[in-house]
């Protein structure tokens, strides 16, 4: 058994470990963040298949594969918006229980960032240094992306309670 | 944590689609990667053992040429531990992400301005229309933020971070460093990194800043030397502002610790005497805290609104009150003749952020452009 071997099925583990213990967070926050199920499916799908395709590469599995997420959604999402001045709701999205549709909806109201940095922070529960790292931005700035996104959402939600 | 959490946990009510319930049906289709054959590996070592030879042989060329140690390119610095017992340590940089765009004195400048997922310092430019680079950090693969300018306008201390790709190593917080105006004299100082909100003492020998994720507010002096944590029972620290008479450094940290709401505080320079001083009350508290320039008022955000609050009576006074479409009306900062505030207010449509500049007088306001990116911590240039 060569050593690149080992190395290779060493980090498939670790690989398959996030998947095990992550993959439904992060299906959940990316359909949080792209308001659709299906594309959050797609997106997660292909950011582990691009992670096991890089294998012993990756030094940090779990936020590669989140940063390969969110970029992959964000792509989509641009390429729908280009192709459709309107997004339409499909099926599955429209199929949320109510307390969770409300949440996408004001979730859409926000830009993507503040989305992204709401969506990691509030739901996926990283720490603001972690989600730096995964949205490519300092400290300073995921707090106040979060702070942003705090206030419009309470508003937000609060007048889809009333 | 907060309130807004159990709203997020509705999404646990997602069942996962079935698509995503067996690895095995995501990984069958990724290609095994090609083991390298032997005599790619050798080919490898090869070429590794002949650059490291040339890269020796080319740094010995640069070091009789120069007389002293070459210049230290700014992306390429390693891993630095803290290091009590080391001397002051100035390093001159190779100025590759400052772009020689001055401003003018008086003019306005961001902290930090995003456009699309970079981050770079940026000045206002004539007729409010244009945000001009000072750095262009992006080109590096590096954010560039957290700018504040020396008291005569002569310099201006930011934070450098690292960014991008994942496997890229970001510091949390960055690097500090001063430049002149004009982007000349580029210099890192150098205490271990993670720096953030840099605010420098009235008479320019010293700079308060945050560190390790806000978790420690610092000091460092100008020319690199004396750094020392001036505190860290908070655990959180952000938003340092200077006392223009130099006693006391404003900033702002959560109550109780741990909780999300927050309130301004002062603390002496050497960590003693801390005060609260901002009073309870509003959904998150008291935030971005700034001095008026005679040091008698602080300005400062609550209930999603600008007050002053005037040290000596205590009382508080309504600057700006936000109310739909304005979101949120934050980051003040005093002209240098205490005529005008400027601003941010986040508004809709569009989650925008607005410059906005009040009279003080008056208590008018008016939006300033429309400028093109998403931009915080605007500061004015002194004259």
């Amino acid at each position: 058994m060569s050593v690149d071997a080992d190395t290779n099925r060493t980090a498939r583990t670790d690989i398959e470990r996030v998947w095990h213990e992550r993959r439904a967070k992060m299906w959940r926050s990316l359909t949080a963040f792209a308001g659709d199920p299906d594309l959050a499916a797609d997106a997660v799908a292909e950011a582990f298949a691009q992670a096991l395709g890089r294998g012993e590469a990756l030094r940090s599995p779990e936020r590669w594969i989140w940063k390969a997420a969110f970029r992959i959604a964000t792509r989509e999402l641009a390429a729908r918006r280009r192709a459709s001045a309107t997004l339409t709701m499909n099926a599955a999205a429209a199929a949320m229980p109510d307390s969770v549709a409300d949440l996408v909806a004001a979730l859409r109201v926000l830009t993507p960032n503040q989305r992204k940095v709401a969506v990691l922070r509030l739901y996926a529960d990283l720490p603001t240094e972690e989600v730096a790292k995964v949205v490519g931005c300092s400290t300073a700035t995921v707090r106040v992306h979060l702070m942003q996104a705090r206030r419009r959402l309470r508003r937000l939600l609060e007048d889809s309670d009333e | 944590m907060n309130d807004l959490q159990p709203k997020f946990r509705a999404l646990d009510q997602l069942v996962v689609p079935r698509r995503l319930e067996r690895f095995d049906e995501v990984a069958p289709h990724v290609p095994e990667p090609d083991p390298p054959r032997a005599s790619s590996r050798i080919a490898v070592v090869v070429l590794a053992f002949a650059l490291s030879i040339a890269a020796i042989a080319f740094s010995a060329v640069v070091f009789s040429r120069s007389g002293g140690p070459a210049i230290t390119p700014a992306t390429t610095h390693p891993a630095r531990t803290p290091s009590p017992s080391s001397s002051p340590t100035l390093t001159p940089t190779a100025p590759d992400f400052v772009t020689g765009n001055t401003p003018p004195r008086g003019a306005l400048v961001f902290a930090e301005v995003q456009s699309d997922s970079e981050y770079d310092i940026a000045f206002v430019g004539p007729g409010g229309t244009a945000a001009i680079p000072m750095t262009d950090a992006w080109r590096e693969g590096l954010v560039a933020g957290g700018a504040a300018w020396s008291p005569d306008g002569s310099r201006v201390a930011f934070v450098v971070a690292r960014s991008g790709l994942s496997q890229r190593l970001y510091a949390g917080g960055g690097d500090m460093y001063v430049m002149n105006a004009d982007g000349s004299d580029l210099r890192r100082l150098d205490f271990a990194g993670g720096a953030d909100q840099v605010t420098w003492s009235p008479d320019g020998t010293r700079i308060a800043f945050v560190r390790n994720q806000g978790s420690e507010l610092c000091l460092i002096r100008a020319d690199g030397s004396g750094f020392r944590v001036i505190d860290s029972r908070r655990r959180y620290y952000e938003v340092p502002a200077w006392s223009p008479l130099g006693d006391e450094i404003a900033f702002q940290s959560h109550v109780p610790i741990g909780s999300d709401r927050t309130a301004i505080f002062l603390v002496r320079p050497d960590g003693s005497h801390e005060v609260r001083v901002s009073p309870p009350g509003g959904d998150a508290g008291a935030a971005y805290p700034a001095w008026s320039p005679d040091g008698r008022m602080i300005a400062y955000e609550a209930n999603n609104s600008l007050v002053r609050l005037d040290l000596s009576t205590g009382e508080i006074h309504q600057l700006t009150r936000c109310r739909l479409p304005c979101i949120t009306d934050y980051d003040p900062a005093w002209s240098p003749d205490g005529a005008r505030i400027a601003f941010i207010r986040d508004e809709e449509p569009g989650a925008a952020l607005h410059l906005y500049l009040l009279d003080v007088s008056t208590g008018r306001a008016h939006r300033v452009g429309p400028l093109p990116d998403q931009q915080w911590g605007p500061s004015w240039r002194p004259g």
